[in-house]
């Protein structure tokens, strides 16, 4: 275990190194991550001054910037290299190493959303505490953190898993990272990134709720704004449980046949 | 001895969309796509004892990198069975894979935005070295391929040849049984090659490697390699010395001479094959078995100054191969 620890360890400190030699892209990385929540809150919190919708402004606002926080700690771009890896077979040096490739992208996914907080946080902090009666209430309460928190932490399990399995794509089709940006534009909009849940049609909200996007995104946002009732909370926390094991044995499958059919290109 | 790789009837099948030329090709690939089968490695086998080291060569698309790459588990193949130290190499497990390598050309296991120092502790860390046991290896490698002056730059401002050092020990600081090279010197000038020839040499004696080198330069593997395996058409044309196989398809020799008076060419007629031909220096082709009658003819018959018998090198012995294709 002491070894394993070692190894990880090793890993954080070089990815930290990597990422640390980049100063511009800290605010860079930062910024993209909030753009598209932030476009989305204004045009919501003008729509909810001037004609309700269901949500109060201080609702809009808040459940945005939660999005936003949200959004920074469960987004996952590991497909993108390892599509990329697949393809012009960079993929080699990880398959020769004695140790599983994923922990590269669990640090490297890790050190780099910490980079990304590390100027929204403060000011979410700071903005949180000064002013209080411009957020909802629901937030200060401390029963919704507690669901809150497993709830985030099985989301950033799901993204993650997930976006491996669309990387794991390109064992077959070359064309893995299109699908993949398809995905992403999808999920703004599954996820309720660009619309919150409760402001959809019940059609479209129950066909989204059978994908696994609304429990990346929208679902802890959901928890923590109260908008779900303890019981369903718990119900949201399963579901999120049995997606992520739905997705680690498609990831797991994905990966033992498309190491079969592989042909290592470029090579 | 003992045998540390084993291969039995190896074969490995790809499926390559055939695409036909142009914008309709391109629309007539949408519904129907035709597929055609390459067989890059046909029904090889093949032993390799332990602390041998055997040079794989053949002309490109021959087969040579798909068995390497079969050999270090990245490939499964289509047929036959492969060991190498008592394990299947395409189930990659970790013992295998703790104590072999495989150095690809280019293909970076270095990390490009840090220091070669790093890469080497994450190998320290990745293949659990001692740590006392890493710094002799660090200091060993850091001797014999000159890393003192850029273990400590950022990988992505190395020059190739730096590069291709800092992979060797990268590759090699954890002391693997089974070493795959493949084109270690591509892209390299002269001197770093031969650095690098020399570094693969030293560590196959110290350590009694087991070591398989592909390689377009057959210096690399005249240099290093006692054994050669030809690789043409994913089969296995040629195994054995490099001497046996000059002796086996070159069925002539090079007298070279030097006069100290000036030689008719027609007088030179009868004793063999006038290569080059000027007044005071001369080539001959002659047959193998008549090499020695037809040198001490020359030698009493013409002013000769200086005489030697040369073997085609081995460049001109494969070229020859690859192109008459009359090989057993």
């Amino acid at each position: 275990m002491r070894k394993f620890f070692q190894k990880i360890g090793r890993i954080y400190a070089m990815e930290w190194g990597r990422v640390l030699e980049y100063r511009i892209d800290v605010i860079a990385w930062s910024l993209a991550a909030a753009s598209i929540p932030l476009v989305s809150l204004a045009l919501w919190y003008n729509v909810s001054l001037q004609n309700p919708t269901g949500l109060s402004p201080q609702e809009t606002l808040t459940y945005f910037l939660l999005v936003i926080f949200i959004k920074i700690i469960t987004d996952a771009w590991n497909g993108f290299f390892t599509a990329w890896e697949i393809l012009n077979g960079d993929i080699v040096k990880y398959l020769i190493r004695p140790f599983p490739m994923i922990w590269n992208d669990i640090i490297n996914n890790t050190v780099e959303k910490c980079i990304k907080l590390l100027i929204p946080l403060p000011l979410f902090i700071f903005f949180l505490f000064s002013f209080p009666h411009t957020f909802s209430p629901q937030i200060f309460i401390p029963s919704h953190w507690l669901l809150f928190i497993p709830s985030l932490l099985l989301a950033l399990i799901l993204s993650f898993t997930l976006e491996t399995c669309f990387g794991f794509l390109a064992f077959w089709l070359e064309e893995a990272q299109q699908i993949r940006s398809f995905k992403n534009i999808f999920e703004l909009v599954a996820s309720g990134v660009l619309i919150p849940f409760i402001l959809m049609p019940p059609t479209v909200r129950t066909a989204l709720s059978f994908l696994p996007f609304r429990y990346i995104v929208s679902v802890p946002a959901e928890i923590l704004l109260g908008q779900a009732s303890f019981n369903q909370s718990i119900q949201l926390l399963l579901y999120q449980t049995v997606w992520i094991f739905l997705i680690i044995m498609l990831a797991y499958t994905l990966w033992q046949k498309g190491l079969q059919r592989y042909a290592v290109p470029g090579q | 001895m003992s045998v540390i790789i084993n291969i039995k009837d190896l074969s490995k099948s790809y499926q390559v969309h055939q695409k036909e030329p142009g914008f309709i090709g391109s629309i007539q690939g949408l519904f129907n796509r035709r597929y055609k089968t390459i067989t890059a490695v046909d029904n090889i086998s093949l032993s390799i004892q332990t602390g041998e080291l055997v040079g794989f060569i053949g002309p490109n698309g021959a087969g040579k990198t798909t068995t390497l790459k079969m050999l270090s588990g990245l490939l499964y193949p289509t047929s036959g069975t492969a060991t190498v130290m008592d394990y299947t190499p395409w189930q990659r497990k970790r013992d295998f894979l703790k104590n072999f390598s495989l150095v690809m050309g280019q293909k970076a296991q270095l990390w490009w935005d840090l220091p070669l120092y790093d890469s080497l502790l994450l190998q320290r860390d990745i293949y659990e070295i001692d740590k006392s046991v890493f710094r002799s290896s660090l200091q060993e490698l850091t001797e014999l391929l000159d890393l003192d002056k850029f273990l400590k730059v950022q990988v992505r401002k190395l020059s190739l040849g730096q590069r291709m050092r800092g992979e060797l020990a990268a590759a090699l600081v954890y002391h693997p049984q089974v070493l795959l090279l493949d084109e270690p010197t591509i892209g390299l000038d002269i001197v770093v090659q031969k650095k690098v020839r020399k570094f693969i040499k030293q560590y196959q004696q110290k350590y009694n490697a087991t070591i398989i080198l592909t390689s377009h330069y057959l210096d690399d593997v005249r240099e290093l390699a006692r054994r050669l395996v030809i690789i043409d058409h994913g089969r296995i044309a040629y195994d054995g010395s490099t001497e046996n196989l000059i002796k086996q398809h070159v069925d002539h020799r090079r007298i070279v001479l030097t006069f100290f008076q000036p030689v008719a060419k027609t007088a030179l007629l009868p004793y063999g094959q006038i290569i080059k031909y000027q007044p005071l220096h001369t080539i001959l082709h002659v047959p193998r078995n008549q090499t020695t009658k037809r040198a001490a003819q020359l030698l009493t018959k013409f002013p000769v100054e200086d005489i030697s018998i040369d073997e085609p090198s081995l460049e001109n012995v494969v070229r020859e191969l690859f192109t008459n294709q009359n090989y057993a």
